[in-house]
């Protein structure tokens, strides 16, 4: 049996969940609203983020491309993602939306370019 | 002298969405400056995401809302003069406006004020010590990293968690920084909540609430801070004092409206917001003169920013073609129970209006109201969000006939 607290983010109210898993049924008591339960049931079994980030620019008129990831990756894979980041390096010209990491390490998301440079 | 229909001070997310409407409403002849070297404000250094989800029902980063609206002012073609600061401003809506090459006056029928905000520094909070490198303010860092590409240190204290803080701090644990602590004096966090779960816990990064940095050590760099918890008559009480090293200390501690070029055209000012006084086209007390933005009130999210910048326009666009009633006193809002700030702060004009709220105290469920013209009932209220409350055309329409002039009291109620 694990316990552990979540606080909800759906909405500025904060509500602190309870997640309760016993025999592998997860029960969660303190939210107020289907949505609030929802996330906290996600938010439990896997957290997903989006990464934003900088990348370093080869060449052009910035130093730095800011990137994300086009939708959410696990949150326990932000760091190594990171880490493989510092060996990636942007060449210009790069245009808003543009991928610049197709399925960055088989996370099932593309890093896309969340800026231009020329 | 040049002649302008319209000047946008600041091409940050107010301004590019006043210049929009604008153009959109027909004011043909506008201009907007801005001294940096790119449009976009403060959007440009914001690379997380969060912005839009109001506007577009989107999770944007900064410059990719930026965009949006830079692409819609270049497709309008709609005159920005970037590398350019309005240092003057005058009573009769002259401005002065200084470059890289030339200092040129413009005659403006219509202005629009959307300078922004800054940060407050350590001079704003007086914390005593020494004065080493790498006491930042946390915009500053912000920068620094996603712009400049310098990390601003390795091992790292923040001051105050408001969002650019509590920001900064999941930014720099990516980047491989130890972030020791958040401390804030206040017993809640200053910013969002998903800030706090999605920034702090995310990391485990500690937020130790009910204490603040007392000094400052360090010859050359800073080497370590000292810390107190706070008493409950509001001060740091010493004999809690420990040390936390590190080599760097960012300061969220709170942001301030530019309004250095509203106060030198005399333009009424609101004490409650550090902004203007203005009436519900975001029309200052000084006609054809207009607020919006960081620079009327600091917003919590940028689509309020945006929004009050449209509304700006269309004002301003209503003076430039002669279309408004002469200005006038309306119907002042008053802070009653529990109401920190209230923008706008009048009624003058019969339309429908957003009124921005923020409370002095975090309460559970209340009811917000505005005289007997609007209500709301909210789940929670917290000084660090801002509630809008809508009123009603009509409503507008029964208070402003007869004209006269009147207050309405705004209260925050629990329940």
């Amino acid at each position: 049996m694990r316990n552990s607290e979540i606080v909800c983010i759906v909405c500025p109210k904060g509500c602190r969940a309870l997640v309760r898993e016993k025999n592998r049924r997860v029960e969660i008591t303190g939210t107020e609203c289907a949505r609030g339960a929802e996330y906290v049931r996600n938010e439990y079994i896997e957290p997903m983020r989006v990464l934003t980030t900088t990348l370093t620019v080869e060449s052009g008129g910035k130093r730095r491309l800011s990137v994300r990831t086009d939708g959410k990756i696990k949150k326990k894979l932000l760091i190594p993602c990171v880490r493989y980041l510092k060996t990636v390096k942007a060449v210009p010209p790069i245009h808003m939306g543009e991928v610049i990491v197709e399925n960055m390490l088989d996370t099932g998301m593309d890093l896309i370019a969340t800026d231009e440079v020329e | 002298m040049i002649d302008l229909d319209l000047a946008v001070i600041g091409a940050g997310p107010a301004g590019l969405a006043a210049a929009v409407r604008a153009r959109k409403e027909g004011i043909r002849d506008i201009v907007v400056f801005d001294r940096d070297d790119r449009p976009g404000g403060i959007l440009n250094q914001c690379i997380h995401t969060g912005f839009g989800l109001l506007r577009f029902d989107e999770d944007l980063t900064g410059p990719e809302y930026a965009y949006r609206f830079v692409t819609e002012v270049n497709r309008l073609k709609v005159p920005v003069e970037l590398g350019t600061a309005v240092v003057e401003l005058a009573k009769d809506r002259i401005l002065t406006a200084v470059n890289g090459k030339k200092a040129s006056k413009y005659r403006c029928r219509a202005i629009i004020l959307a300078m922004g905000c800054r940060e407050r520094t350590r001079n704003a909070v007086m914390i005593p010590g020494t004065r080493p490198a790498g006491i930042f303010t946390a915009g500053k860092a912000q920068r620094l990293m996603n712009i400049d590409g310098y990390l601003p240190g390795k091992s790292i204290v923040i001051l105050g968690s408001g969002d650019i803080g509590m920001i900064m701090a999941r930014r720099l644990a990516l980047e491989g920084c130890e972030v020791k602590a958040v401390v804030e004096k206040n017993l809640y966090a200053g910013g969002l909540i998903r800030n706090k779960v999605q920034c702090l816990d995310d990391f485990s990064i500690p937020l130790l609430l009910g204490h603040t940095v007392t000094a400052i050590h360090g010859e050359y760099r800073v080497e370590k801070v000292t810390i107190c918890t706070m008493n409950e008559g509001g001060e740091p009480d010493e004999r809690t004092a420990k040390d936390i090293e590190c080599d760097t200390l960012l300061l969220s501690v709170g942001l301030i409206p530019e309004n250095e070029l509203t106060r030198m055209a005399g333009i009424g000012m609101d004490r409650s917001t550090g902004g203007a006084f203005v009436d519900n086209i975001l029309e200052t007390e000084t006609e054809g003169v207009f607020s919006c933005g960081n620079v009327l009130h600091v917003s919590d999210i940028v689509d309020y920013v945006s929004l009050e910048g449209e509304i700006a326009a269309s004002g301003a666009a209503g003076r430039i073609r002669g279309v408004l009633s002469e200005k006038r006193y309306g119907k002042r809002f008053v802070s009653g129970r529990n109401i920190r700030q209230i923008v706008p702060q009048s009624i003058t004009q019969e339309r429908e209006t957003p009124l921005f709220i923020r409370v002095q105290e975090p309460t559970g469920p209340a009811r917000i109201t505005a005289g007997d013209i609007a209500r709301k009932r909210v789940p929670v209220a917290r000084p660090s969000e801002m509630i809008e409350l809508t009123i009603e055309k009509k409503k507008c329409q029964k208070l402003l006939r007869p004209p006269g002039e009147g207050t309405i009291e705004v209260n925050c109620r629990e329940e």
